[in-house]
């Protein structure tokens, strides 16, 4: 297996002048030093279960150059859009909006850039960061992303703040030849609540030859008893490369409910990692990928049962037309001491070309037999025939029955979303990728 | 069918007749030998493809492995190729096969291959 | 070796008489260089084909690494061990070095006297040699052929060399190098077109001190609509020289053919058996591996059927019980080559006092390979919570128009229904006994009925622990 992760722009110049630029405290350039020491050791891939299926094939890294600076744009906008408690919005390299409600404000809520926090509340971003705890120390991409961020957010709920309305959090990128690195800290306090949605969209940039980089993470800790909704929707152009590292550590009752939506990129590559720490955490994760021409989904999640009676409840649902291909690697571990855990882990794809291809790795490794459940699943299937052939008697044209019936395979995901509008764009998303010729015609 | 390379100038490359193709049915292949390199021959529906005859991912006879739809499978690790442009499409191999242009010409087979060494990667 | 067999022996010895063919050889050294591979051939005499074979593969094992994907086979010490022995040399071993453990195994599985002797290294031949002759008499009027590999090789070149070594190459991993480097004995099974073959054939019937030779070589070719079922193993603990079995296995199931390959094997739990059994099977033909694996240190074995012709079915049952000290890395795969191909694998395994049961397979849909019904299922019981279960299944699906299911589910054994079978009478051993033989019996149903009955006795010593 060729080192095919040669970052050009990589190394220990970019790192410490990033830092220098930002003006970061010791500890902070430590810490990104130490992940560049971690980034350079590991190989692309630890797992040795996994090795054969990662595939960076279509990246040319060399033409890249990441953004150094994200700064403010000229006139942020800081209007507070209808029904969301904050917003912010970074546009290639500039951050294009940033608002917060006043309820949202008064309660303590922060979401901002680490520059920021680290003059107003450095203390709160350092507990976060502070030890590399936030995510994996085997994988490669997340200690890239750990040093190499030209831009942090940080967002914190504080104990018993329970937040209604949604924090919005918008990724623009596309332009050709550019990489946007960044880390996203997610942080709710004892009993805190609150639901973001995360948008990576296509910028007004990404026509014109040439791949441009999104690099991101989303590390999440979440004290007992919180709450958090994460929804996210990946829509980038065809020329963009999307490499994201999630992270989630549970305490006592927590509860994390993600759902991932993944439509765009060339090659969307995706490490979730959640640690079901705290007695009786639970985490419910769906993921959908709907892919054609010749996009790679490329998911691997992690779980890990490590306190008594947690919850991890996965699914992942994949779409494949063209030559599109989806690699879904799970792995669920049951430590020795999360008694009374209950596991399942469910992978379903449905494959609408003949080129189109699916590989799915349900692992489990257990080390505790006493078990509410512990089960995975997965199956591979064209479309159901009766169902077609149901939608038809009632007046259906077969293409359109067809489509329907793939549009209610993601539904799921799609209504997780905390937003109704956003809600409505990803349908609009799943319905436009739909071939208008009949590629997929049975 | 006939394939050729375009803008060659011809002194560089020697016209090597490899068998008849009637000994090439479709959906087979066979493995020849020219300049002692292994190169192997494979009939997908009329159309002729060569490539090297030898697996890019580990040294294993290509001949020995199987014909899925329109690509080729190494029968060691299930490596798979595109017979056309040779493309590595499934892992663990990542270097392509080497493809050699082929003609038809009086039922026979004839690769285009430059002077000297057969290119092969591995 | 069942009741019945056992009766023919002590009933009709007296009819045959053998020749012992006895060759004098120079014993080769330990570990293994370039010039045992040569000797070993050199010694069987074999073709230069052969010869060549074995040395192709002797290079290929030396720049081959160790798989990395499981763990602790760099234990294995390949200086230590001795490549070939003949068996009239081996070592005599005195019955009062074997262990009471495994005394008391024979004991309890009912094993008797002559065998016991002869599975723990004691004694040299074994009467089975008198059953074989039999069996083979009756084989012979239908055309099937039944001997061991070496002289398989000398008997019948064309279809060996037309056969050998196709399915599993030497390159395919590095302990199929090892084999096809220093393969010895094993069995040689050719059935001709049409045939059905009436009893099963058991290996058990040709152990003469070469099957259950570290290295073991068997080639299995079903012609055309024939049909063949081939019993390996027993469910006593044997011994392996070097505490190393490395074993190649290959099928050939022409068109319309059925073959069905049994193996129970309860290899003592020092041993490392390594083992790559694959087939192809071809239009029309069905291949069921029915695959238990209980004692030895570490198994790894995924027996896999290649389907290459329109039609073809696989059929895949394993087992595995690990115990104290045991791995069990098992599983199976399914390549689906060819259209309207099905597969269905199913795997228990149980795991028991710090024992790992893993299973590892792999479905695979290649492209040209449509309308294929798939379907994996792995069920896991762990008996306490000192023993681990793993399942990494693999699934390549690369046609649009294919169905495959796989389910996986790892438990414990219900506390209600121990506490029922207990109100019923059963000890707290027995009704967990009971509840593991039903877990297990979609593999025992396939036994012919002796086995099965030695089969749960095996498990039943298991669970309780008496196995060493």
């Amino acid at each position: 297996m060729s080192d095919a992760l040669k970052l050009p722009f990589a190394g220990e110049d970019f790192v410490r002048r990033i830092s220098a630029d930002l003006e970061e405290p010791k500890w902070l350039l430590e810490e990104r030093m130490d992940a560049l020491r971690l980034y350079d050791e590991l190989p692309i891939e630890t797992n040795n279960l996994f090795t054969l299926y990662v595939d960076l094939r279509a990246a040319h890294w060399n033409d890249i150059e990441p953004y150094r600076e994200i700064g403010d744009a000229p006139g942020v906008d800081e209007t507070v859009p209808e029904g969301v408690a904050a917003l912010i919005d970074v546009g290639e390299d500039a951050i294009v909006a940033r608002a917060m409600s006043a309820e949202a404000r008064a309660a303590g809520v922060v979401v901002d850039t680490f520059a920021n926090v680290l003059r107003t509340q450095p203390d709160l971003l350092r507990k976060a960061l502070e030890g590399g705890q936030t995510l994996p120390d085997d994988d490669k991409f997340a200690q890239f992303a750990r040093s190499h961020a030209a831009l942090g957010l940080l967002i914190h709920v504080p104990d018993g703040v329970t937040l209604e309305q949604p924090i919005v959090v918008r990724w623009s990128v596309g332009a050709p030849g550019r990489g946007l690195i960044t880390r996203t800290v997610l942080s709710l306090g004892e009993n805190a609540g609150a639901r973001v949605l995360e948008e990576q969209l296509p910028s007004a940039a990404h026509t014109g030859e040439g791949q441009s980089l999104w690099w991101g993470t989303t590390e999440t800790l979440l004290g007992p008893g919180a709450r958090l909704s994460f929804a996210g929707q990946q829509d980038f152009a065809g020329n963009t490369l999307s490499i994201v590292n999630r992270h989630a550590t549970l305490e006592q009752d927590a509860q994390l409910n993600w759902a991932l939506a993944s439509v765009g990129a060339q090659l969307s590559k995706s490490r979730i990692d959640n640690r079901l720490v705290g007695r009786g955490s639970a985490v419910h994760q769906v993921e959908i990928g709907f892919g054609a021409d010749r996009q790679l989904f490329d998911a691997t999640s992690y779980t890990r049962h490590i306190g008594t009676d947690t919850t991890g409840d996965l699914l992942s649902k994949g779409v494949f037309l063209d030559r599109a291909r989806g690699y879904y690697k799970g792995m669920i571990t049951i430590e020795r001491s999360a008694h009374g855990s209950d596991s399942f882990l469910g992978e379903f794809a449905m494959l609408l070309t003949k080129q189109a291809r699916s590989v799915t790795i349900p692992s489990l490794e257990i080390d505790q037999p006493d078990v509410r459940r512990a089960a995975h699943s997965s199956s591979v299937g064209p479309i159901d025939e009766t169902e077609i052939f149901y939608l038809m008697s009632r007046g259906l044209p077969r293409e359109v029955a067809r489509k329907f019936i793939v549009l209610g395979f993601l539904e799921p995901v799609v209504a997780r979303i905390p937003l109704a509008d956003a809600q409505d764009r990803l349908r609009a998303l799943l319905d436009a990728k739909w071939p208008s010729t009949s590629e997929a015609a049975a | 069918m006939a394939q050729h390379q375009r803008g060659r100038s011809l002194s560089e490359l020697r016209r090597v007749p490899v068998g008849s193709l009637a000994d090439l049915p479709p959906g087979t292949m066979v493995m020849v030998q020219v300049d002692g390199t292994d190169i192997l021959l494979v009939n997908l529906d009329g159309t002729v493809h060569a490539t090297q005859g030898i697996c890019s991912h580990e040294y294993f006879e290509l001949d020995k492995g199987f014909l899925t739809g329109d690509t080729l499978t190494c029968a060691l690790h299930q490596s798979r190729f595109d017979l056309e442009t040779g493309e590595a499409l499934d892992p663990p191999a990542e270097a392509p096969l080497a493809v050699y242009p082929v003609s038809i010409e009086d039922g026979q087979v004839v690769l285009e291959l430059p002077e000297g060494k057969i290119p092969v990667n591995e | 070796m069942t009741l019945s067999q056992r009766q023919m022996v002590d009933n009709d010895r007296s009819r045959f008489d053998f020749k012992d063919e006895i060759v004098y050889l120079t014993e080769t050294k330990r570990g293994l260089t370039r010039e045992t591979v040569e000797e070993i051939s050199a010694i069987k005499e074999e073709p230069e084909w052969m010869t060549k074979f074995r040395l192709r593969a002797y290079d290929h094992f030396l720049k081959r690494p160790l798989p990395t994907w499981t763990d602790g086979l760099d234990r294995i010490d390949f200086d230590k061990i001795m490549y070939y022995r003949k068996p009239s040399e081996r070592e005599e071993k005195s019955w009062d070095d074997v262990p009471d453990q495994i005394k008391n195994t024979f004991e309890r599985l009912g094993i008797p006297e002559a065998e016991r002797k002869f599975l723990s290294g004691v004694g040299a031949q074994y009467d089975s040699e008198v059953v074989y002759h039999s069996v083979k008499e009756e084989l012979s009027k239908i055309g099937v052929v039944f001997m061991g590999t070496d002289q398989a090789l000398k008997e019948y070149p064309d279809i060996f060399k037309k056969y050998f070594g196709t399915i599993v190459p030497p390159e395919d991993n590095k302990f199929a190098a090892l084999n096809s480097a220093v393969w010895s004995g094993g069995s040689f099974v050719y059935v001709p077109k049409g045939v059905e073959v009436p009893l099963p054939l058991q290996a058990y019937f040709r152990i003469n001190g070469e099957n259950t030779g570290q290295f073991e070589r068997t080639l299995i070719v079903v012609d055309e609509g024939a049909k063949v079922h081939y019993i390996e193993g027993c469910t006593a603990p044997i011994y392996a020289t070097d505490s190393l079995h490395v074993a190649v296995v290959e099928v050939i199931a022409l068109a319309n053919s059925k073959v069905r390959y049994t193996t129970i094997q309860n290899w003592s739990n020092d041993v490392y058996n390594l083992v790559t059994k694959r087939a192809h099977a071809y239009e029309n033909s069905t291949v069921e591996w029915i695959d238990a694996n209980t004692g030895s240190r570490k198994s790894v074995k995924y027996p896999s059927i290649y389907l290459r012709g329109r039609g073809a079915t696989a059929d895949i049952i394993s087992v595995a019980v690990a115990g104290k000290g045991q791995h069990q890395d098992t599983g199976a795969k399914a390549i689906h080559l060819a259209p309207d191909t099905r597969s269905r694998i199913v795997s228990k395994s149980v795991s028991k006092d710090g024992g790992r049961a893993s299973y590892r397979g792999q479905l695979k849909v290649a492209p040209g390979a449509t309308g294929v019904v798939a379907s994996v299922r792995c069920d896991a019981l762990m008996l306490d919570d000192e023993s681990r279960s793993d399942t990494y299944p693999y699934i390549d699906i690369q046609e649009d128009d294919t169905t495959m299911t796989h389910e996986a589910t790892v438990g414990k054994i219900s506390q209600d229904q121990i506490f029922y079978l207990m109100s019923r009478g059963l000890s707290e051993n027995e009704a967990q006994n009971l509840i593991v033989q039903g877990f297990l019996e979609v593999f025992t149903k396939e036994l012919p009925m002796e086995y099965a009955i030695e089969f749960n006795r095996l498990v039943k010593l298991e669970m309780e622990g008496a196995l060493g």
